[in-house]
C-alpha cells in the first residue's frame, strides 16, 4: 500500500514538467501508513493548487497568496477521497486564479507537455493533467469553468471530467466564477474516472441500459476546429446537430467570465494590482470594467441556451465536439489558428468547452486513439444521465477507440 | 458596446476605485478590444432573435 504512494513522491520530486508546486511528503507517509481501506485504498493523488488543504496557504497559483492565511480543513472533495483511502502527494501548477487555458504561470513557471516538452499542457488545471499523462499520479483533481479539466486533458491525452453544476460540493474550492465552476478529477482509465467521479460526488452509478441517441456537433463546433480535431469526431457515429446559439453562448461565457472574475478580484487589484500575473491582471480589470448592461444581456442569452441545449437532450441522449480546436501548441507560439485566423492561445483553446460549460451539463473529454500529439473528445450528456455516458464510453474504450496511449 | 478610449477607461477605472497603473494600460485596452468583440457577437445574435 505505502509502495504505491513512495513511488508517487518519488517521480514527483523528479518531476521534469514542472507539474507540481507543492510535494506533501510527510503528510503522505503518515497518511498512507493509516489509510488500508476504502475503494481508493493505497491510491496516490494530487490537486490543483485552489483546493484547501488542512494547514497550508491555498495559493490559486498567486505567489502572493504563499503568505495567505492556511486552510482550517481540506476540502470537500479532498475529505471524500481520502475517506476512501486516497492519499493526497501534493499540489499541481495552474494559470493564476484559473484564468487561462495554458498553464503558463509568470510565478511558478510553464507546466511542460509530458508528449512534447517544448509544448504546452494547456490549462488552467495543467499541472493535474500532465502529472497524470506523466504516470507520476493516477488521479489528480482540477476545476473547470470554461473547460480547465477538458482543455489539459484533451493536450496531454488523458480522460478528465467536467461534472454537471452543483453535482460536486465546492466547499474549500479558491472561487473564480461562481455561474460557472466545477471540480474533477483526471485520470489514465475510465474506471479510474468513474471511481474518482463518484466518490467526489457522493453518488454510486447504475448500470445503464439501451443504446444511446448520439449528435455530432456541428457549425460553430466544426468551423471552429483543425483537422486533427474534425479527424477525431469523425471516427464516432452520430447524426449531425446544429446549436444555432453556440457562437452567441460562447461569447456570453466569456463576458460572464470577466465580469464576475474582475468583481471578485475588484479589492485585491485596488491594493496590489501589481502582485497579480500581468496578463491575468489585465483581462480581470478589463472585466471588472464591463458595463453592467452587457453582462445582463450575456446571462439573459445563458438561460436561452440552456434551452436550447435541454431540447436537444430530449432528442439525443450524448453530444460529441472536439475537446480543442488543435493539438498542443508550441510554448514559444502564443498563438493558435482557428478557422483561418490567428489567434491567442492563452484565450482560445477553449472555445470548444466553453459554450458546452454554461450549459451546467456533464462533459467527460475522452483521449482519442491516435498516433501524434493527442486530442480528446468531448462526451456531454443531460444531468442525471452520467451512467448511460460512461457506459457509452467503455463501449468505445473497447473498441479502442478512445482511451490513453 | 463602445470603443473604449484613454479617458473612459481612466474614468471608469477611478469610478471603480481603482488607480489603474500606467503599465496595465495596453493590456487591458486589448482586453476590453477582445470582450467589445463578443459583446458585438452577443448583440447581434440578440439583435436577429428580437426582429
Amino acid at each position: 500500500m505505502t509502495g504505491l504512494v513512495e513511488q508517487a513522491l518519488s517521480a514527483a520530486q523528479n518531476d521534469r514538467h514542472n507539474a507540481f508546486t507543492r510535494i506533501l511528503a510527510d503528510q503522505a507517509r503518515r497518511d498512507a501508513a493509516t489509510s488500508k481501506t476504502g475503494r481508493l485504498a493505497g491510491m496516490p493523488f494530487a490537486v490543483k493548487d485552489l483546493f484547501d488543504i488542512a494547514g497550508l496557504p491555498t495559493t490559486a497559483g498567486a505567489r502572493k497568496r504563499l503568505d495567505a492565511m492556511p486552510a482550517k480543513a481540506d476540502a470537500t472533495v479532498i475529505t471524500r477521497l481520502k475517506a476512501e483511502g486516497a492519499v493526497l502527494i501534493g499540489t499541481t501548477n495552474m494559470d493564476e486564479y484559473a484564468y487561462g487555458f495554458a498553464t503558463v504561470n509568470a510565478h511558478f513557471g510553464t507546466t511542460l507537455n509530458p508528449h512534447d516538452l517544448d509544448r504546452l499542457a494547456g490549462g488552467s488545471s495543467g499541472g493535474s493533467a500532465a502529472a497524470v499523462a506523466a504516470g507520476l499520479v493516477p488521479l489528480a483533481l482540477g476545476s473547470d469553468t470554461n473547460g480547465s479539466i477538458r482543455v489539459p486533458a484533451s493536450l496531454c491525452g488523458v480522460w478528465g471530467m467536467r461534472p454537471a453544476m452543483d453535482d460536486v460540493p465546492l466547499e474549500g474550492v479558491f472561487p473564480f466564477v461562481h455561474a460557472l465552476d466545477t471540480v474533477g478529477p483526471f485520470t489514465r482509465s475510465l474506471a479510474d474516472l468513474k471511481l474518482a467521479y463518484e466518490v467526489m460526488s457522493g453518488r454510486v452509478l447504475a448500470t445503464a441500459s439501451g443504446t444511446p441517441r448520439i449528435a455530432r456537433l456541428t457549425v460553430f463546433f466544426a468551423r471552429n476546429a483543425g483537422p486533427d480535431a474534425l479527424a477525431a469526431v469523425a471516427a464516432i457515429e452520430a447524426e449531425p446537430l446544429d446549436l444555432s446559439m453556440a457562437d452567441a453562448a460562447r461569447s456570453a461565457a466569456f463576458l460572464i467570465t470577466a465580469a464576475q472574475g474582475g468583481a471578485l478580484h475588484l479589492n485585491t487589484l485596488k491594493c496590489s494590482a501589481m502582485d497579480y500575473d500581468p496578463a491575468v491582471r489585465d483581462r480581470l480589470i478589463a472585466g471588472a470594467m464591463l458595463p453592467s448592461a452587457t453582462y445582463l444581456r450575456a446571462q439573459d442569452l445563458a438561460v436561452r441556451w440552456r434551452a436550447q441545449v435541454a431540447e436537444a437532450l430530449e432528442r439525443y441522449d450524448i453530444l460529441v465536439a472536439a475537446s480543442t480546436p488543435v493539438t498542443a501548441p508550441r510554448i514559444e507560439d502564443s498563438t493558435i489558428e482557428i478557422s483561418g485566423q490567428t489567434v491567442s492561445a492563452r484565450a482560445n483553446l477553449g472555445i470548444l468547452a466553453q459554450p458546452l460549460s454554461l450549459a451546467g451539463i456533464p462533459v467527460i473529454s475522452a483521449p482519442v486513439r491516435k498516433t501524434g500529439l493527442p486530442i480528446g473528445l468531448q462526451f456531454a450528456t443531460a444531468p442525471g444521465r452520467e451512467a448511460l455516458l460512461f457506459d457509452y464510453l467503455a463501449g468505445l474504450e473497447a473498441g479502442g477507440i478512445v482511451g490513453c496511449a | 458596446m463602445q470603443e473604449p478610449t484613454h479617458d473612459r477607461i481612466a474614468e471608469t477605472a477611478r469610478a471603480l476605485g481603482l488607480d489603474l497603473p500606467e503599465a496595465c494600460r495596453p493590456g487591458v485596452l486589448a482586453n476590453l478590444d477582445l470582450l467589445a468583440q463578443h459583446a458585438k457577437v452577443l448583440d447581434d445574435y440578440l439583435a436577429g432573435d428580437d426582429a
